[in-house]
């Protein structure tokens, strides 16, 4: 009876699409944040209105630089984790290969 | 005192940008959102899905806030330009104005210099002819021969034998000096007055939007404001068609005109009050002839009206050497007293 090693969890080509897709939003994203802060970010606008406005701005800014970090860092795990996981499918591949072997030859 | 400065092109530019990154994060959002997930690793899977949906979250909630900020940008813009048309308007009316309250400016200091010419050379006569002549009295040939000597050694300042008239006849009034000048002011003052109504207008209306000062204080600014464009708007109206059928075709026209030109001329007064005093007090003889002046919104309204506007150099001299406002400011306060106080005159005889 030959042994079945488990499977390796993971879509390595999916999860590079994904990461390619999660890239391209963040730079898509990034452009945006850049057309837009390099304007409103740099104002020759004083007064209480123009101080909250660029508390706002500054605000947006902000948030929109921590999605298009966040989004970076996931797209960086998966290509990680996808690299991993075709690893692991590789080795167990060639575990399993050696082992369906093992139990074919004659004792 | 809070001052608000923009460049409203600016402000638009970005307001557009900011608009139109909206539909751009919401788009991101959805997409997001939406992803298709591959088969992944239990504990990675959780991770991506955790950052998926908290930026399209975040993305979502940030395309309204650039939305938001956008149009008040873009309100802001608007307000910034509008402001900016008026303050233009109120700069070219400053200057027209300017141009047109030189000549008055010119010919008054011209009869200023002469009156205090006058002025000095009857200090001169008080000392050195009056005592001869009571000595030896008028009629006497001594006398006569000091009159000639000293007409002779002033005849530089006296040019003509009239002026030595008038500087004896008035024997030393500065104020009728002043009036016997001989400077067309009244003519000048006519011909500036077609050109000062409709400038008053203009600066009347800029002044009730952007009151000068703050709380009760830019009420009265309002209220000034509003009765320099009536007072002005009827100015050039009553030039061009004549008070009379002005007064036939609006009833009670004369009557809420006067009240308001004098309601703002009190005002004016009381404003600057301070500046008013400190010119009190630079012109010295002037302070014991016209007491009413010092007593400002206190005195006889009409009374005040009326010596305001017969001192407004004055006024409007003290108030650059005090260099507290502009010498318009004064000058305006006293347009209107005048404006004021003719209209009331005509109504009441």
């Amino acid at each position: 009876v030959g042994v079945q090693l488990p499977q390796v969890i993971g879509d390595p080509a999916g999860m590079r699409a994904l990461a390619t897709a999660l890239r391209s939003t963040a730079a898509q994203i990034e452009g945006v944040d850049a057309a837009v802060y390099g304007k409103a970010g740099c104002l020759s606008f004083t007064g209480p209105a123009a101080t909250r406005i660029a508390s706002e701005v500054r605000g947006w800014h902000g948030s929109i630089s921590g999605v298009v970090t966040s989004l970076q860092g996931a797209a960086a795990l998966l290509e990680r984790s996808a690299s991993d996981v075709e690893a692991e499918q590789i080795a167990r591949a060639r575990l399993q290969a050696k082992l369906d072997e093992e139990a074919r030859e004659p004792r | 005192l809070t001052r608000i400065a923009g460049v409203p092109e600016q402000l638009r530019a970005s307001a557009t940008v900011m608009s139109a990154s909206a539909p751009e994060l919401e788009l991101a959002a959805a997409a997001l959102a939406a992803a298709p997930l591959p088969e992944m690793p239990a504990g990675v899977a959780a991770s991506v899905m955790a950052t998926l949906r908290e930026a399209a979250e975040t993305l979502h909630a940030e395309a309204g806030r650039a939305q938001r900020e956008g149009l008040e940008l873009k309100r802001r813009g608007l307000w910034l330009e509008a402001a900016g048309v008026a303050f233009e308007v109120w700069n070219k009316g400053i200057f027209i104005r300017g141009m047109a309250a030189g000549p008055l400016d010119a010919l008054d200091l011209v009869s200023r210099r002469r009156a205090a010419d006058l002025f000095k050379v009857w200090a001169n006569y008080e000392k050195r002819v009056i005592p001869f002549v009571n000595e030896h009295g008028e009629e006497s040939e001594a006398a006569a021969l000091r009159k000639l000597f000293f007409y002779a050694r002033n005849e530089d300042r006296l040019k003509t034998y009239d002026r030595y008239r008038l500087m004896v006849d008035e024997a030393g009034d500065l104020d009728r000096y002043e009036e016997a000048s001989g400077v067309p002011l009244a003519a000048v003052r006519e011909l500036a007055g077609k050109w000062l109504g409709p400038i008053g207008a203009i600066g009347g209306i800029v002044e009730m939007i952007h009151p000068e000062h703050g709380g009760a204080e830019g009420i009265g600014d309002r209220a000034s404001g509003a009765a320099a464009a009536v007072g002005g708007g009827l100015s050039t109206y009553t030039t061009i068609v004549g008070l009379e059928t002005a007064g036939a075709m609006i009833p009670g026209v004369d009557v809420i005109a006067g009240t308001l030109l004098l309601a703002s001329a009190g005002w004016e007064a009381y404003t600057h009050r301070k500046a008013i005093a400190h010119a009190v007090v630079e012109g010295g003889s002037f302070l014991i002839h016209h007491p009413a002046i010092l007593a400002g919104p206190l005195a006889p309204p009409v009374a005040a009206a009326q010596e305001a506007w017969d001192h407004r150099k004055d006024i409007a001299h003290g108030l650059v050497s005090a260099g507290e406002f502009g010498e318009h400011r004064a000058e305006d306060a006293a347009h209107l007293a005048s404006s004021g106080f003719h209209k009331l005159k005509s109504l009441f005889g």
